[in-house]
This record gives C-alpha cells, sequence and structure tokens, in this order.
C-alpha cells in the first residue's frame, strides 16, 4: 500500500512554545482522515507544515512519496489546499481569484472557467458574486477558497476547517463533493471540532493534544479500544479536561 | 489555447488587484479628481523632467567622444540607479507582491524573481528613474543616431541595477529590523569607527588648510578622488563603449559591455539569492519578543490608545525600523555631508526634517497597524477626538524617542549647542503638528492595513502618497525657511521664534484641526472597519 502522507518525528517549536511534539504517522492513500484536537493543539501547525506555510523544527514529512524537502514545487503542484485563514487574495474578484489559482497550476483558461461554472453551480455561488473577495460573507470566502483547493484536481486535500462557518445545506454538499473525491482515490485531511461531521464523514482519525498524537486509528477501532459509543465522548475521555461549575458572578 | 506562464498571472493579478482597489477606495468623483491631480502633476514634474533629460542628453551626446562627458553621463547614470535603488529599497521595503498567499502554489522561485522585478519598476521611483534614464539616452541617441542600437544596453543596465538594489536595500532594512539589537551594535560601531577617524583627517586638513590656496588644493584633490571613482564604475565604462562606438572601434564597443554586463550578473545573482532566502516560510516568522508583557494601567480610554498606538509602533518592524534612523542620520553627518563647505548651517535643520519624515507612513494612516484589530477599538466607547488625541499621542511619544536618540547622539559627537537643539525640537514640532493633522483625514479617507511584521508597507494609497509629499514639501519650505532665515539674520532669535511657531501651530491644531476631524472620522467609521478588518 502506497502512503500518501508520511510524518517522521515532526516537531515546530514557535520559541519557547512546543506546537507539534515529535508527530509520526503514516495516512495511506485514498483515505478520509479526521484531524481533532482541542484549540491549540497544533492542528493547524501541522497543516501548514505539510503545505509549506511553515518550516518543521525538525523531523521530515513525504507527500505523495515525495520529500517535501526537496520537491516542494512537485508536491505543490499535486495538493489542494485551504488554510485555516484561507488566505484569498482579497482584492480581486472571485472569477479572478480562480482564474489567477487555475495559471498558477499551470491550467488552460477555459479549462479553468469550465471548472469554476462548475464548482460555482455546484457550491450555491452561481451567479458568480459580484464584487470583490474582500466583500464577501465569511461561508462565501470560504467556499470559494475550497474551490481554489479543488480546481487543479488535486491528489491529495488539506482542509483546515471547512466546515465551520458554513449553512447545513452548503455543509451537506460539500461532503458530497469529499465523498466523491475520497471514491476516486483522493486523499483527504481535514480538520473539524464539529464532531457528527466528522464521525458520518471520516472513517480514518487523528487526535492530538497538546502537538502530540494521543490517538490514530480507524474509527471504529479507536472507539472499541476506549469502549466508548460516540465520537464525542471518546474524544473528551482521550483529551480530557471538561470543566464544570457555575460562574461567580451570574 | 496555451497556457499562461506564472510570471504573467503573477503581475495580471497584481494588476488588477490594483486597479479594483484603488476603484473601490476612491469613488468615481474621487478617481476624477485623482486623475486631475496625476495630470497636473505630469505637466508640472514629469513633463519638465523628460523635456530636460531629453535635451540634457541631447547635448551630452553631441560632444560624446568627450572623456569630460563621458566620465557625466556615467555618473549620471550610476546616481539614477543608486538614488531609486537606495531610497526606494528604504521606503518601499522589499516585496511588491503579496507572497503570503501565494506559498501554497508550486512556483518556481524563477518567476517570482521575475515577477517581482517587474511588479518593482511600476513603482514610483524605479518608474521615475527609468525614465529620467531612457530621455537621456534617447536625447544622446537623437545628437548621435548611429549609437541608437546599442542604446538598449545601459538602459537595461540601469534599470536593472535600480530594482536589485532596491530589492536588497529593503531586504536588508528588513533583516535589520528584524534584528534590532545587532543592527542598532552594527551602526553604533560603525559610528564610532566615523568619529574616531574621520576629526583626526578633518582637523588635519583644517589645521593646515586656512589658506585659499590649500583649500582650492582640497577640492582639486577631492575632485581627483571623484573621478576615479566615477571611471570605475560599470555605466562609466558603459558609456565609454559608446564612444568607442562613435570612433568606429565596434569591436572595443562591444567588449566594454562586458565588465557592466558581469557586474549586473552579480547583482542579479545578490538580489534572487536575498528573494530565494526571504521567500522561505521560516523567515516570516513573527519578531519574537522582548520581556513578558506586563498589564497596563491608564486613566483616561484617550491614554488606553496611546499606549496602543505606542505599543502597536514599537512592536512593528517599520517602527523598529525607525529607531535606526538617527543614528543613519548622524552617520550621514558625520560622513558624507561633514566634508561639504558650510553643510553646518542646514545639517541641523535637515537632519530634523529627516526623522520628521521617516514617521510619514504611520502617520498619513494612523490605523494602519491596528489591522483589523481597528473593530474592537471602534466598539468601545470612545469619542472620535479621544480618539485621534490619543493617536497623536502615540506617535508624538515615539517621535520623542527618536528625537532624544538623535540629540543625544548629536551632543555626543559635539555637534550642539543646547539653544539650536531646543529649536530643532520646536522644528520637529512644527512638522509633526502638520504631518498629523494631515494625517487625521488621510487616515480616515483611505486607509491601509498595514502588516507589523514587515516593511512592506509601499501598499500606500497613492493620493496618500503624493498628498503626504506634498504636505512634506510644504512644511519644509515654511518651517525650514522660517528656521534657516531666523539662524541666519538674528540666531539669539532662533529658539523663541521656533518656539512661537509651535504654539501657534499647537493652538490652530486643539481648536481647529481636531474637531474637524473628529467629525470626518465620525463619518468614516464604517470604511474604517470595511478597509482595515
Ligand atoms: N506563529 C506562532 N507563533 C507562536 N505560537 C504559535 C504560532 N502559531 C501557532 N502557535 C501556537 O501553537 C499552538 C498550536 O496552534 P494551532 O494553530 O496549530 O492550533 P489548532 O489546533 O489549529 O487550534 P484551533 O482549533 O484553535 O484552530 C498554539 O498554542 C499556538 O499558540
Ligand atoms: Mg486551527
Amino acid at each position: 500500500m502506497s502512503y500518501a502522507l508520511e510524518f517522521e518525528n515532526l516537531t515546530k517549536a514557535f520559541g519557547e512554545k512546543v506546537a507539534v511534539h515529535d508527530l509520526t504517522l503514516r495516512v495511506e492513500a485514498g483515505s478520509l482522515l479526521g484531524l481533532l484536537g482541542r484549540n491549540g493543539a497544533g492542528k493547524s501547525t501541522t497543516l501548514k507544515m505539510v503545505t509549506g506555510l511553515l518550516k518543521p523544527t525538525s523531523g521530515s514529512i513525504r507527500v505523495l512519496g515525495l520529500d517535501l524537502a526537496t520537491d516542494d514545487l512537485a508536491i505543490k503542484q499535486q495538493i489542494g489546499v485551504m488554510p485555516e485563514d484561507m488566505a484569498l487574495l482579497e482584492y480581486l474578484t472571485g472569477p479572478q481569484y480562480l482564474r489567477f489559482v487555475g495559471r498558477m497550476y499551470g491550467l488552460e483558461d477555459a479549462v479553468i472557467d469550465a471548472r469554476r461554472d462548475e464548482l460555482f453551480a455546484k457550491l450555491d455561488l452561481a451567479p458568480a458574486p459580484k464584487g470583490l473577495v474582500a466583500e464577501y460573507s465569511y461561508g462565501m470566502k470560504k467556499k470559494l477558497a475550497l474551490c481554489a483547493a479543488l480546481i487543479h484536481a488535486p491528489r491529495v486535500v488539506f482542509l483546515d476547517e471547512p466546515f465551520e462557518g458554513i449553512d447545513a445545506v452548503t455543509s451537506r454538499t460539500i461532503k458530497d463533493i469529499l465523498n466523491s473525491l475520497q471514491s476516486r482515490g483522493v486523499t483527504i485531511i481535514l480538520t473539524s471540532h464539529i464532531m457528527e461531521v466528522v464521525e458520518k464523514l471520516c472513517p480514518l482519525i487523528a487526535i492530538l493534544d497538546e502537538g502530540k498524537l494521543l490517538g490514530f486509528g480507524p474509527l471504529t477501532e479507536l472507539r472499541a479500544a476506549e469502549g466508548a459509543d460516540n465520537l464525542e465522548s471518546l474524544f473528551v475521555d482521550l483529551v480530557g479536561g471538561v470543566k464544570t461549575g457555575e460562574l461567580s458572578w451570574l | 489555447m496555451a497556457v499562461v506562464g506564472p510570471v504573467r498571472t503573477l503581475l495580471v493579478a497584481h494588476l488588477q488587484a490594483g486597479w479594483n482597489r484603488s476603484r473601490k477606495e476612491l469613488g468615481k468623483s474621487g478617481r476624477t479628481a485623482y486623475v486631475i491631480t496625476l495630470t497636473m502633476l505630469g505637466l508640472f514634474a514629469a513633463m519638465p523632467m523628460v523635456g530636460g533629460s531629453l535635451v540634457g542628453g541631447y547635448f551630452l551626446g553631441r560632444g560624446l567622444p568627450d572623456p569630460i562627458l563621458i566620465r557625466i553621463l556615467g555618473g549620471i547614470l550610476a546616481f539614477l540607479a543608486l538614488l531609486g535603488g537606495i531610497v526606494g529599497g528604504l521606503f518601499s521595503g522589499n516585496r511588491t507582491l503579496g507572497w503570503e498567499s501565494t506559498r501554497i502554489f508550486p512556483l518556481r522561485l524563477r518567476s517570482l524573481f521575475t515577477a517581482e522585478l517587474i511588479a518593482g519598476a511600476g513603482d514610483l521611483l524605479p518608474l521615475a528613474m527609468a525614465t529620467i534614464s531612457a530621455c537621456l539616452l534617447l536625447g544622446v541617441g537623437v545628437a548621435k543616431p548611429v549609437l541608437l542600437m546599442l542604446l538598449p544596453l545601459p538602459w537595461l543596465g540601469t534599470l536593472l541595477a535600480v530594482l536589485c538594489i532596491r530589492y536588497l536595500v529593503g531586504s536588508l532594512s528588513a533583516r535589520l529590523t528584524k534584528h534590532l539589537r545587532l543592527a542598532l551594535a552594527v551602526l553604533a560601531f560603525f559610528l564610532w569607527i566615523t568619529t574616531t577617524l574621520l576629526p583626526t583627517t578633518t582637523r588635519r586638513i583644517t589645521e593646515k588648510g586656512r589658506s585659499p590656496s590649500a583649500i582650492s588644493l582640497q577640492v582639486k584633490q577631492g575632485l581627483k578622488h571623484l573621478v576615479k571613482v566615477v571611471d570605475h564604475l560599470p555605466s562609466t565604462q558603459s558609456v565609454r563603449g559608446l564612444g568607442d562606438a562613435l570612433q568606429g572601434r565596434w569591436g572595443l564597443a562591444l567588449s566594454r559591455q562586458i565588465y557592466p554586463m558581469a557586474m549586473l550578473a552579480l547583482l542579479l545573482l545578490a538580489a534572487a539569492s536575498t528573494l530565494k532566502h526571504d521567500s522561505n516560510p521560516q523567515a516570516s516568522d513573527p519578531v519574537k519578543k522582548g520581556s513578558a508583557e506586563k498589564l497596563w494601567s491608564f486613566s483616561t480610554p484617550m491614554l488606553g490608545v496611546a499606549r496602543l498606538q505606542w505599543r502597536a509602533i514599537t512592536s512593528s518592524h517599520l517602527g523598529r525600523f525607525q529607531l535606526l534612523i538617527p543614528l543613519m542620520v548622524l552617520v550621514l553627518i558625520k560622513g558624507p555631508f561633514a566634508s561639504i563647505k558650510g553643510a553646518t548651517i542646514w545639517t541641523l535643520p535637515m537632519a530634523f526634517a529627516y526623522l520628521s519624515m521617516s514617521g510619514i507612513q504611520i502617520q498619513l494612516n494612523q490605523f494602519g497597524l491596528d489591522g483589523p484589530g481597528i473593530k474592537a477599538l471602534l466598539l468601545l466607547p470612545i469619542r472620535s477626538r479621544d480618539l485621534l488625541v490619543g493617536k497623536t499621542l502615540g506617535l508624538l511619544g515615539f517621535l520623542g524617542i527618536q528625537v532624544a536618540l538623535l540629540l543625544i547622539l548629536l551632543s555626543l559627537v559635539g555637534k550642539l549647542g543646547p539653544l539650536q537643539a531646543l529649536a530643532g525640537v520646536c522644528f520637529s514640532g512644527c512638522l509633526f503638528l502638520l504631518q498629523v493633522s494631515l494625517g487625521h483625514w488621510t487616515s480616515a479617507w483611505l486607509p491601509r492595513p498595514m502588516p507589523r511584521d514587515s516593511l512592506k508597507n509601499n501598499n500606500m494609497a497613492q493620493p496618500v502618497i503624493w498628498l503626504g509629499m506634498a504636505g512634506m514639501l510644504v512644511g519644509m519650505l515654511i518651517f525650514g525657511g522660517i528656521f534657516l532665515l531666523t539662524n541666519w539674520l538674528a540666531p539669539a532669535l532662533l529658539l523663541p521664534v521656533m518656539a512661537l511657531l509651535l504654539g501657534m501651530l499647537f493652538l490652530i491644531y486643539k481648536h481647529q484641526v481636531l474637531p474637524a476631524a473628529a467629525r470626518y472620522l465620525d463619518g468614516r467609521k464604517e470604511v474604517l472597519v470595511q478597509s482595515l478588518g
């Protein structure tokens, strides 16, 4: 079996703060992995390292068998990314932005436009919204970022919180899109705080806490091992730290 | 249909974004006003520039194989390249294109570099330098049509040199600010060298150099030095090749271009490898903070805003860079300017003026460093007037530090009497009030977010740049003029006059500017949130 993603002792430190600590992980091609963790667990940091937005302090990353340190261009050509803050060019219009992204991946204009129309129709963005990306609503920006991540038919897709801030209908559409991508052998790694979505969507789960891997494997196996009947209780059991009690002044 | 290359893609997106943004910001009437302003500027600044260079080039070209004229032309070209590169780099930082959002794409360094250079050529200074050198050389070509074929070489050389130097200087200053302590140490060392070595040499000259003949000897020696330097400039070699071509020695003419080409290649290589380093993700890691944060306490919202602004400036790369300016001023005064005759009269106002100028980006875009944080600020119960005063106080505090640094440095090297120093401080204060007043409007009119973690702040709105330059010029002419005139006619009155001027300006600021600016700001809050958020 070939791996789409391999981390070997991956570590990222910001000064004193170690955001990702000695992470070793292998994800088979065609998986749909849900990366879970509390706020500040290191999920976004991990994704940023894989996508070349941050440089690891130590350790190595391989994507589709290629080493990120030496083959970053070849890797970037084959991955699609939706970063945490979306990183859109806010002063372009939506279509201008997708043209930009598509050309960056070496697509022909006609191809870009055709795919854009299809994506926009599917994500309920048609007719293309007037105005600059800066004027889009939060959810619209997210949809556009998703279009940008998919337009070049990537083989591995990294999505940082794709379901947060998205309406229920679009959420369903995105799930459909991800499922059909997976059925065609695309590897997907996503983060989310919405346990119900992850539970239904992701057969494979990884749980990070304070930069360390707490659990990794098929959801069913993890649940059986911990004796939890759903993902939420599995997550809370593993991570712990639920605070109870009332606020003193309310 | 063919695939569009990455360089063109980057540039197209850059232009589209710039165009969209100015359309959005200016609105229709603003656009008309802007076009009119630009046309006027074109007529009054660009036309003389173009005409002057054409005529100058024509006359230089007519006498061309003359070795003195060769040196002059070569010197001018090198001067243009250095001026455009250094000043452009200092003021606009290193990058023209926003790279942050392109990191996830498979982008070759070569494409990024090419696009960056081309986009940089669209910036104000490089554009001006390219135009001037083109007109100059075109003038030469009109005078000596034989040369037309060769002329693109020195022109391209000048243009590329401007762009590379601009990039290198911008990147260097970005790095200096990142390692502020190191930069201060290096500059201080440099200063120590110049102060300990230079005085001895200048004293030696002045001791024996009282008589007029000695002075002219000195001037002659200086000129000889200059000629030697100019002779070795790549641009001079390139122009010398033109002279050879005129005399029919084409082989020699072409071989003369090898040296400038090699130098240019070196420059390109240096800039490219710097860019490679800059585009490394590690390079954008945030500035390390010094000590642990203390919790703030302040008595009024106004002081809170001041504190916030102060903090924003001192924690931004731009602000940290500006702390280096007093040292640079001193290096300039001790170094190049010390040897100019009669320089002492105007060095003082120049030093303070330069210092005040350096803050202009933040002063004209007072909310820029707040970025999306402006929303938090506007949600709080603060009156517009207090907001503005807070901003002014924060800026003033920062200027105070800069002025104090400059004064300490100047007194260390013995350039300064207490009266002059105070007068200089008043002069800075006048310029500051003028710029901050102007800034109250421009900041609310065309706000732009300013990144704290980079010097790349050349995304100031074009009209604001023009307005700022005009304001600065007016201020320097009026206040600087008063300073110099008083210093010349009645030195004893210098301090009272400057203090009076400052007092008047303060009253105008308090009673006229502030209320009006606060009213304007009241109506622009929405724009602030939209442009910065
Ligand atoms: N640029 C940075 N400088 C310093 N520390 C950072 C930086 N980026 C992230 N961190 C720290 O690294 C840790 C992990 O952050 P990260 O953004 O990866 O969390 P996350 O799992 O994505 O959280 P969330 O669910 O809130 O998005 C946090 O403690 C954060 O404070
Ligand atoms: Mg995150």
